[in-house]
């Protein structure tokens, strides 16, 4: 079967001659989930966005679902991104102003993924992950953090994505909310057989993954950079 | 609703503090600009409307303005008068189809009183030369007097009222003509021109009811007065200050004019008015021939002569006068209310480029905060490109509101003054503030708005590019 995620002598640098990210190789099967180990400033949060197709490599291949995004016209990796990656940050991840049915809604819009009742399936997503009628109508700044990641895997899962991407998500909530939040993250893309890979420095919740991986170790850069 | 437009109308009404003051700033600025031309359109079709059947106007010697201005459209004072002599040898003029003499100096309850004949009434047009009608009555006789629709419906007058003048120009004068009140024989129907601001009455009345004054005549009665005043006012370090002249000088600058000159005029006790016109042929032009007029309408036979007309009255021999074509007059006073109707709209649309900088810097001062926003937008799927048109609809948002708000400044502006005010200075204005002009004028401030909001957008746009 394809692979989710096949990675192939990735280099990427901000500024010339620092080199950030050094990846000779990484895969990731379909609907497998990764949980990959890193401290913070590390550059984990690079590889998500070059896995998201914000960034394009400075050389190597990055292929999503056998799709090489460098082949892509920028244009086309944004509706590429939207259609088939999901993408759930440490913070910060809804439109403030918007609620939390807007907030799905506007991704499912985005997307351009044809949806026949698109706000009734972002409410039944919301209330699916626990969240309460009144709340999901409130504007997202009203909401606290743990109820904004919540609704932020709605919004990341609404189009059925075949990846998730996941950068730290439970560093801004506490011990319940975190249990709380990578089962029902968990069990959303295994519902859908979506392949999950997720950078976080807290190892705590590190085993409910199918498979742990070091940053250190997947990024060669790292070792020189350290130095 | 589209999501991508609740997104920035959301983002908006997040930022609203900002943002309200922006859209006041537009409302303000466009107000400003829509407004003088709508008051330069209505006073213009307002001005056009009234002379039309007019071919000539005769006055004594002084400015073309000043003739038209006080002779048409109740503005100003004459400084002279010309005599019946000249007004029976113009009616004489074989080219003249008709005359009607105006005299003006007398008010009721601050509508100016205009002495005159019927002919009037029969000869002049308004609009597209549709001839004067009346609503209620006929034309006066001796002692009686014609209300103009506004003064009419103003001042709850029927027909067979009755009224009493003052003396002088102003709204609050001392001397009245209680003795002699005047019935109301005829009411006219609404022109929209000045005429619906006057009351008319006949040569022969007002020369009647000054006779308690003495024997001047009313109109050379108001003119020395009036005359005294503009020196006051104007001339006043030629001559002599009298005490008199100081104080008359001090109150002006809060009230009419008429009321000091009328003031002064109350010590000249020996008028002496003669009562011959009481039963005389009023309509003939002889009967006037020892009257002083403020100014003469003059209807021509062939138009082609009105030129050579102009100048032989302007080269009369036997007293200084002054012919004027006004349309003509007219053109020249369009003239100088374009210029600086042009200069206003030229502030204005500084003023409006400045509010729409003001709304970029505000844009481009919430960048900071944005960032987040659009790091978001990028993440879900949309392009940079999406993220410029989003900052640029916000800017259009603020731009649009400030534009209706201007719209509803601007009606309930125009209910003001037509219901609380009687009008601009007794010109109705028009409800309808959608016209070409204001379409235009708004298309291009949005067209202005989408060019420099780009600044902002464009900020926009890069930071997408980075995530």
């Amino acid at each position: 079967m394809a692979n989710a995620i096949t990675i192939n002598n990735l280099m990427f640098n901000y500024q010339e001659h620092q080199v950030t990210l050094n990846i000779p190789e990484f895969n990731v099967s379909v609907g497998e989930t990764v949980f990959i180990h890193g401290e913070s400033g590390s550059g984990k949060s690079t590889l998500i966005k070059l896995l998201a197709g914000l960034r394009s490599p400075s050389s190597g291949k990055v292929e999503i679902l056998s799709t090489d995004l460098s082949s892509l016209s920028a244009p086309q990796r944004d509706k590429f991104r939207a259609q088939n990656v999901g993408v759930v940050y440490q913070q910060f991840n809804l439109i403030p102003y918007l609620s939390a049915v807007d907030n799905v809604l506007l991704a499912a819009k985005l997307s351009k993924v044809g949806l026949s009742e698109p706000r009734v399936s972002a409410r039944e997503a919301l209330l699916n992950l626990h969240l309460r009628e009144r709340d999901i109508n409130q504007p997202a700044y009203q909401l606290s953090i743990g109820q904004q990641q919540r609704v932020a895997i709605a919004r990341a899962m609404i189009t059925k994505p075949r990846l998730l991407l996941v950068d730290e998500p439970t560093s801004a909530l506490d011990q319940e909310n975190t249990t709380t939040f990578v089962n029902q993250l968990l069990s959303q893309a295994n519902e859908l057989n979506s392949a999950i890979v997720c950078v976080s420095h807290d190892m705590s919740y590190a085993d409910s993954f199918q498979r742990q991986v070091s940053f250190e170790v997947l990024n060669q850069a790292t070792k020189g950079a350290q130095q | 609703m589209n999501i991508i437009a609740k997104t920035a109308l959301r983002s908006v009404w997040y930022r609203r503090n900002a943002a309200i003051m922006a859209v006041f700033s537009v409302a303000i600025s466009v107000f400003v600009l829509l407004s003088v031309e709508h008051i330069r359109s209505n006073v213009k079709q307002h001005f056009s409307r009234s002379t039309t059947g007019v071919d000539l106007i005769v006055g004594p010697r002084t400015g073309d303005m000043n003739l038209l201005l006080y002779s048409v459209f109740n503005v100003g004072y004459p400084t002279h008068t010309l005599s019946g002599k000249s007004y029976v040898a113009l009616s004489k003029h074989p080219n003249v189809d008709w005359v009607a003499p105006i005299v003006l100096g007398d008010t009721h309850k601050g509508y100016r009183v205009v002495g005159t004949t019927s002919t009037l009434f029969s000869q002049l047009t308004i609009g597209d030369q549709q001839p004067l009608t009346f609503a209620a009555g006929e034309p006066f006789s001796v002692k009686e007097v014609v209300l103009g629709a506004k003064v009419a419906a103003k001042l709850g007058y029927q027909l067979s009222s009755k009224i009493v003048l003052s003396h002088g120009l102003g709204k609050h004068s001392f001397k009245k003509h209680k003795e002699a009140p005047l019935r109301v024989s005829g009411i006219l129907a609404p022109t929209g021109t000045p005429i619906d601001h006057a009351i008319y009455t006949s040569v022969t009345t007002l020369v009647s009811i000054h006779d308690g004054h003495g024997h001047h005549s009313p109109g050379a009665d108001k003119i020395a007065a009036t005359k005294q005043q503009a020196q006051t006012n104007s001339e006043h370090t030629e001559h002599d200050h009298s005490e008199q002249a100081e104080h008359d000088h001090g109150e002006h600058a809060e009230h009419d004019q008429g009321e000091h000159a009328e003031h002064d005029q109350g010590e000249h006790a020996e008028h002496d008015h003669s009562e011959h016109t009481e039963h005389g042929h009023s309509e003939h032009p002889e009967a006037l021939i020892n009257e002083k007029l403020s100014a003469v309408f003059v209807g021509v036979n062939d138009r082609r002569l009105l030129l050579t007309m102009q100048r032989q009255i302007n080269q009369y021999s036997g007293e200084a006068l002054t012919a004027i074509l006004p349309g003509v007059v007219m053109m020249e006073l369009w003239q100088i209310m374009n210029n600086v109707e042009q200069s206003l709209q030229f502030i204005a649309l500084l003023v409006f480029i400045a509010t729409i900088f003001g709304i970029a810097a505000m844009l481009q001062s919430s960048m900071r905060e944005r960032r987040q926003e659009i790091d978001i937008l990028r993440t879900i799927g949309a392009s940079p490109s999406l993220n410029y048109w989003l900052l640029t609809i916000e800017a259009f948002v603020i731009v649009s509101a400030g534009i209706l708000a201007a719209g509803i400044i601007m009606t309930l502006s125009v209910a003001i003054i037509n219901y609380a005010f009687d009008g601009l200075s007794g010109i109705p204005l028009s409800f309808e503030i959608i016209n070409q002009y204001s379409l235009m004028a708004v298309l291009s401030l949005i067209g202005l708005t989408f060019i420099i909001s780009s600044v902002p957008a464009y900020s926009a746009y890069a930071m997408s590019k980075k995530v």
